[in-house]
């Protein structure tokens, strides 16, 4: 088969030997998987040995760019990270973008497997068919903007994967940064990279993508430009980025806050702040949203995340304004911390202060929880893994271990990760309640579906879900009658759904999610690829990719029985700043365990047919 | 390759790049029917927090890297406007 779209090789880099390898991408996985996320799965089955501990040198670290990575379809910028993580034991699946995943494929390469651990410092540097392993102790200790620049000093034209300090230091909630701008591997990726003793993966590509049928992908790309030409929140997305969706967040962030307070943070942190921060929009390849941010303020300028981040992490910890918290998020991001963990550790650690609930004196000196200065204090303790930081580095088991099970009750934790979404404060979406059922435990992004915009009529939700390749019966199932909808049935599809973008390497974001329709995806990975596959094929591909990932996870003793509902989601009281009633995603009618309980039979249900 | 066509000119305003690269991969697809920045006529270089964009001579202005531009750092500009 001459592949189109693959690049049709895996790169084998083994840190030990100091070797690379060249493997051609099995022809059957790119029908059986489609690419990215399921590939990565199937390379995690054979090659991973069950109960391999995260941070041994046996733990391989996989990338993969699906088939539509490197390509002009809008969004198409993933690459997915499979590993087993450290703050949860799962055998997970991360998901970034900025330009790792397309220079991968320009590079000749769908796959890059790391296995061993090098004896020192160093970086792999890919550079279209070379791989070399290049000592790296002057970056070493380095954070990651410092490190990054280094080496596109040395590499101009290239992307960069890099771990900061808390990764060198294998804090459990660390993760890697591509490109300065793009998050990968909440849950540890950093640490692991770090215990392999490498602290950059550096691609650059000549070569290119091509496509089995040119005029039908590039027909097909121009109608998806179409679509978002006639999106009527386009001018917002496009001169805002992610804080375009504000008012959403600020309901999260504002929750049971007074009035006087609900209008300082937006002042401080909204659309508004953001402007004047905002020296030039980001985009990952084939984007046109431009979610990352440069900001920039009296002399200084820095590459970020997104404000967005910055602005939840300042109306959450209280801080003053816009300028502290783009500091903050700066620090978290050169650190190479999880800026989510960070805050729910932080707001826990809040919760316990207040309430005197352990003694938590003895740390007195880390413990200024109220300002700049402290969470600064704090964020460097945990990279450095100094006093109280050396504790919280190790994750929320250990730190429950510690603090005792009256603390527990302050911390929304599911398979040893934090919660993201706080259905009490948002209704019970599926974003929420697959926290409880996902592989990787809690994460932003794997199950966006229409309950994201509560109030719709049945009709718009139905024809919303049906694009993501629903059949017909389970609709029937999801929504019963007019008023209700089963977020436990329809979260088994919205993981297919976001299992498909992240096999063929398109970017879920809603902005982006919502141009796509599996017969869209059909056509575009037919133009693409050359294989013929129905829309119902291609849905079943994401779904035995889904499956697969639970199989891995399985395997490692981490099924349905570590599900877990978090006490603080079934309280009133106000937890971590957040408070409210457990709703359904309507928020009209309230829920109980049991509902909960019901809710979970009914997604195994849907996920064993 | 197309002759350059006399009445439109590229307009380029490097402050609004994203570094989308659009441009570069409809170039490329265009000229050599591959995604292939390196093969484009139109090139962005730099990092995230600073591009620059360069065109090469042999650019016919065929334009479609404005059509492909959301942020309005590729304009088509008549000549003589």
């Amino acid at each position: 088969m001459a592949y189109h779209a693959y690049s049709g090789k895996i790169l084998f880099v083994d840190l030990d030997s100091g070797k690379s390898a060249r493997e051609p991408l099995p022809e059957n996985w790119c029908v059986e998987h489609l690419g990215g996320f399921g590939i990565n799965n199937r390379l995690c089955w054979e090659l991973m040995t069950p109960g391999t501990p995260p941070l041994d040198s046996s733990n391989p670290v996989i990338l993969g760019a699906g088939p539509l990575v490197g390509t002009l379809a809008p969004g198409a910028s993933r690459i997915m990270g499979n590993t087993r993580f450290p703050l949860t034991g799962a055998v997970a699946s991360a998901s970034g973008a900025m330009g790792l995943g397309a220079r991968l494929k320009w590079a000749g390469y769908d796959h890059l497997v790391i296995r061993g651990a090098a004896y020192r410092p160093s970086y792999i540097l890919i550079d279209d068919s070379e791989a070399q392993i290049i000592p790296a102790e002057d970056l070493w200790g380095l954070d990651i903007h410092d490190a990054t620049d280094k080496l596109w000093e040395t590499h101009p034209g290239s992307s960069v994967l890099a771990i900061g300090p808390a990764g060198e230091n294998l804090v459990h909630f660390s993760l890697a940064i591509i490109d300065k701008c793009a998050t990968l591997g909440r849950g540890g990726l950093g640490a692991v990279l770090g215990s392999k003793k490498l602290k950059a993966v550096v691609v650059r590509g000549s070569g290119g993508v091509k496509v089995a049928d040119p005029k039908g992908f590039l027909r097909i790309v121009n109608n998806l430009y179409r679509r978002m030409e006639r999106w009527e929140l386009k001018d917002a997305a496009l001169a805002l980025g992610m804080i375009g969706g504000w008012e959403i967040y600020l309901n999260q962030l504002a929750s049971g806050v007074s009035e006087e307070e609900r209008e300082r943070i937006k002042e401080a942190f909204g659309p508004q702040a953001y402007l004047e921060f905002e020296r030039r929009r980001i985009s990952c390849p084939s984007c046109f949203l431009g979610d990352k941010d440069r900001l920039g303020w009296d002399m200084r300028s820095t590459c970020s995340t997104s404000f967005l981040n910055a602005a939840i992490l300042g109306a959450a910890l209280g801080l003053n304004n816009a300028k502290e918290a783009v500091l903050l998020l700066d620090l978290l991001d050169r650190l190479g911390i999880c800026f989510f963990t960070y805050l729910n550790l932080y707001l826990f650690l809040l919760d316990l202060k207040e309430r005197e609930i352990t003694d938590i004196k003895r740390y007195g000196e880390f413990l200024d929880l109220n300002g700049l200065k402290g969470a600064i204090k704090l964020a460097k303790s945990i990279a450095f893994r100094k006093g109280l930081g050396d504790l919280l580095s190790l994750g929320w088991d250990n730190i429950i271990d510690y603090f005792g099970s009256q603390a527990e009750e302050y911390a929304s934790v599911i398979r040893g990760q934090d919660c993201i979404y706080d259905p009490r404060v948002s209704g019970l979406g599926t974003m929420e309640f697959e926290q409880l059922v996902s592989p990787r435990g809690p994460t932003s992004a794997s199950a966006g579906s229409p309950t994201y915009l509560p109030g719709l009529p049945r009709e718009k939700m139905v024809r919303l879900t049906s694009r993501m390749g629903v059949p017909e019966d389970a609709l029937e199932r999801i929504y019963p009658n007019d008023q209700a909808v089963n977020v436990g049935r329809l979260t088994r599809y919205a993981e297919d759904w976001f299992s498909l973008f992240s096999s063929l390497g398109v970017c879920n974001r809603h902005q982006i999610n919502r141009l796509y329709h599996v017969d869209i995806f059909r056509d575009l990975f037919h133009a693409a690829t050359g294989i013929d596959l129905t829309p119902k094929e291609i849905m079943e591909c994401a779904a035995a990719n889904w499956e697969l990932y639970r199989r891995l996870n399985e395997r490692e003793g981490l099924g349905r029985e570590s599900d877990r509902i978090p006490s603080s989601w079934l309280t009133e009281e106000r937890i971590s700043r957040r408070e409210g009633t457990l709703m359904d995603y309507s928020r009209k009618k309230r829920l109980t365990r049991k509902d909960l309980m019901q809710l979970l039979d009914d997604y195994y249900d849907e996920r064993s047919r | 390759m197309k002759e350059p066509s006399p009445e439109k000119k590229l307009r380029v305003v490097e402050d609004k790049c994203t570094g989308c690269l659009n441009c570069a991969l409809i170039c490329s697809f265009s000229h050599v029917q591959e995604f292939n920045p390196e093969k484009s006529l139109i090139r962005i270089k730099g990092t995230p927090e600073l591009l620059s964009i360069e065109i090469d001579d042999r650019c016919d202005h065929c334009m479609l890297c404005a059509k492909y531009c959301a942020y309005g750092a590729l304009e088509i500009a008549r000549t003589g406007s």
